[in-house]
């Protein structure tokens, strides 16, 4: 199929998917339609309702995604979000989004597909994956409308551990990671998995363990050192490429005390003002009030959860928690 | 799901009452129909209820939203004031037509007039005849005296009058509202003989290969996108994606789109598998 990429505007990749070994992208119709949802697939998911949409979605080489990036390379990210999941990342999220001059792009299985490519194709060089990635970010990040002019991503919890390959390919771009209590962070996935909590779901080789390994592992112990390698890989970053990092306990204040500071945009009264009207809300589910729920996860947690936690988790929070001071008192 | 082409609703007028109310309308007050690329013959008409109120107005613009008004040819015919009045949907537009003997309207689709449309065409027969060929999307329906019809005028239709008297038809175009849903439900769980509505069949010949061309067209056109992205409904986009590709050359049918469709769907909800 032959397809212009000057005519891509309002397209965005939203899949790559392999054909006789050769990746292709499949692409969208998303028009000038902002990225408001909690994550960028909830979006894809309303503007696939339209019937052309769905219907008429041209699938083409990757080479395309390198021209359009040529053609309009989009908006420079101005922030990175890491974080251990389900510890008030999407929160942040949301409020930024809530910003009309904020693109925020969230979770994306584009940019995590890119990443993990190097899985379903092992001759594929570091360097091809960070041009791809370079390329599907361009293409998520056009300016839709004009008023957007500020580009921030979240990222899988899993994908920190691909960390220096992202840092390749966007170099100081500040990030911050979110992390929280693990007995908490463990409740919560254990109530409703995410796929990094569902062994087999991510390669495992990622986390460092085997097929083998995991096939016999306990579900806590799986987690638990999933959560960990997370963990771990934001701190081995932190030291050398200088993050910030943010316990859920800071949530919401910081998010227009630190966070926006620290990426650099100034807040305005009334924007703070919005930003406390979307701290209000769950971020998962604008219709239900958001509030903590650290003392009843607390409570609820499994002995194997505590122990799991104990063995796995809790010594790098410790960590996490002498960085942030350290970060503080710097 | 298959798309009624018409219905015939539960509502039944007099015919001999409306047939009375046709007297007292003179002969020079039926005017041409204004579309005479599309018809042989006579065919004129008389408005009863139009955006201007004036007889003589046939057409009123069907996406104009002004409430319409009666004209002084309604003001005299009681019968046709009581049958407008059984409708408790907003009506736009109502008018007499009729074709002559012999005469007859070309194969034609009209636009934006169909249940699913927010607006549809209802005909009531006042004067009709055996010899009344009615085609709607090849197939013949017989409008019988006092019935009233939906039409979906979107499809291909043509009449033929090939009795030696007029035909006419009061024709009322009125806004779908749930009055008229659940009307035409009524009408569409009702179906006792297969006359009484007939789903839209589509005899095109399959062929998924002109459908790939056609998207591939589609892609390189950002005026045909715009076009296809004006319709939310699923069938009624299928409908569309058939006709606009037979307009540019493509000729495959609403099943090949409806396969296509649904692969499109699975391949996004089934991304992870």
């Amino acid at each position: 199929m032959s397809l212009d990429a000057r005519r891509l505007d309002g397209w965005i990749p939203i899949r790559i998917y392999w054909e006789e070994d050769q990746p292709r992208i499949d692409w969208c119709w998303v028009g000038r339609r902002r990225f408001t949802e909690p994550f960028l697939d909830h979006t894809i998911d309303a503007c696939l309702r339209l019937p052309f949409a769905n219907l008429f979605r041209p699938q083409t080489p990757v080479g395309l995604l390198r021209q359009r990036y040529e053609v309009s390379p989009g908006l420079s990210p101005q922030g990175f979000i890491f974080h251990m999941s389900r510890c008030g990342s999407t929160l942040v999220t949301q409020m930024l989004a809530a910003l009309p001059e904020n693109v925020v792009i969230s979770e994306a299985g584009t940019i995590d597909s890119v990443l993990r490519a190097s899985f379903r194709d092992p001759h594929l060089s570091d360097e091809e994956r960070i041009d791809w990635l370079r390329w599907t970010v361009s293409a998520l990040a056009q300016s839709r409308n004009g008023e957007d002019i500020r580009l921030f991503i979240k990222f899988d919890s899993w994908t920190v551990l691909d960390f220096p390959l992202i840092r390749r390919a966007f170099p100081e771009v500040p990030w911050i990671f979110l992390y929280r209590n693990p007995i908490e962070v463990l409740v919560s996935q254990f109530a409703r998995r995410g796929a990094h909590m569902v062994p087999g779901a991510i390669e495992p080789e990622l986390f460092g363990m085997s097929s083998r390994e995991i096939a016999t592992m306990p579900p806590e112990e799986y987690c638990a050192r999933v959560l960990a390698r997370v963990c771990e890989a934001a701190l081995t970053h932190h030291q050398t490429c200088g993050g910030m990092m943010i316990n859920y306990e800071q949530l919401p204040e910081v998010s227009w005390t630190g966070i926006t500071e620290f990426f650099g945009i100034e807040v305005s009264d009334a924007q703070r003002e919005t930003f406390i009207r979307v701290a209000k809300r769950d971020a998962k589910n604008p219709m239900i009030e958001f509030e903590s729920d650290s003392q009843s996860k607390q409570e609820s947690a499994s002995e194997a959860l505590r122990e799991a936690s104990a063995r796995w988790l809790l010594p790098v929070y410790d960590r996490l928690q002498a960085a942030r001071s350290g970060d503080l008192a710097s | 799901m298959p798309i009624h082409s018409c219905l015939k609703l539960p509502l039944t007028f007099d015919p001999r009452d409306l047939q009375s109310d046709l007297n007292l309308i003179l002969d020079h007050e039926w005017v041409r129909h204004f579309n005479d690329r599309y018809y042989e013959g006579e065919w004129s008409g008389v408005a009863l209820r139009s955006s201007e109120g004036a007889s003589g107005q046939l057409y009123s613009n069907p996406l104009e939203d002004e409430l319409p008004t009666d004209t002084p040819v309604l003001g005299r015919c009681p019968s046709l004031q009581r049958a407008l009045a059984m409708l408790e949907c907003p009506v736009k537009s109502a008018r007499l037509l009729k074709l002559g003997a012999g005469a007859r309207i070309l194969e034609h689709r009209d636009y934006n007039l169909s249940l699913d449309d927010g607006e549809v065409r209802l005909h009531v027969a006042i004067t009709t005849s055996p010899l009344v060929d009615f085609y709607l999307n090849g197939n013949r329906i017989v409008m019988n005296p006092g019935e009233c019809w939906y039409i979906n005028a979107n499809l291909p239709h043509k009449v033929e009058n090939r009795s030696d008297s007029p035909r006419v038809h009061l024709v009322i175009d009125c806004k779908v509202d749930d009055w008229l849903r659940s009307l035409a439900a009524s009408a569409a769980a009702d179906i006792t003989s297969p006359s009484d509505s007939i789903t839209y069949e589509d005899r095109r010949p399959s062929c998924p290969d002109a459908l790939d061309r056609f998207c591939s067209a589609v892609f390189e056109d950002v005026a045909l996108q715009e076009r296809l992205r004006q319709v939310a409904d699923k069938e009624l986009f299928i409908d569309l994606v058939v006709r606009v590709g037979e307009e540019n050359g493509f000729v495959f049918n609403a099943d090949d789109v409806r396969e296509a469709y649904k692969s499109k769907r699975r391949d996004w909800i089934e991304r992870w598998v």
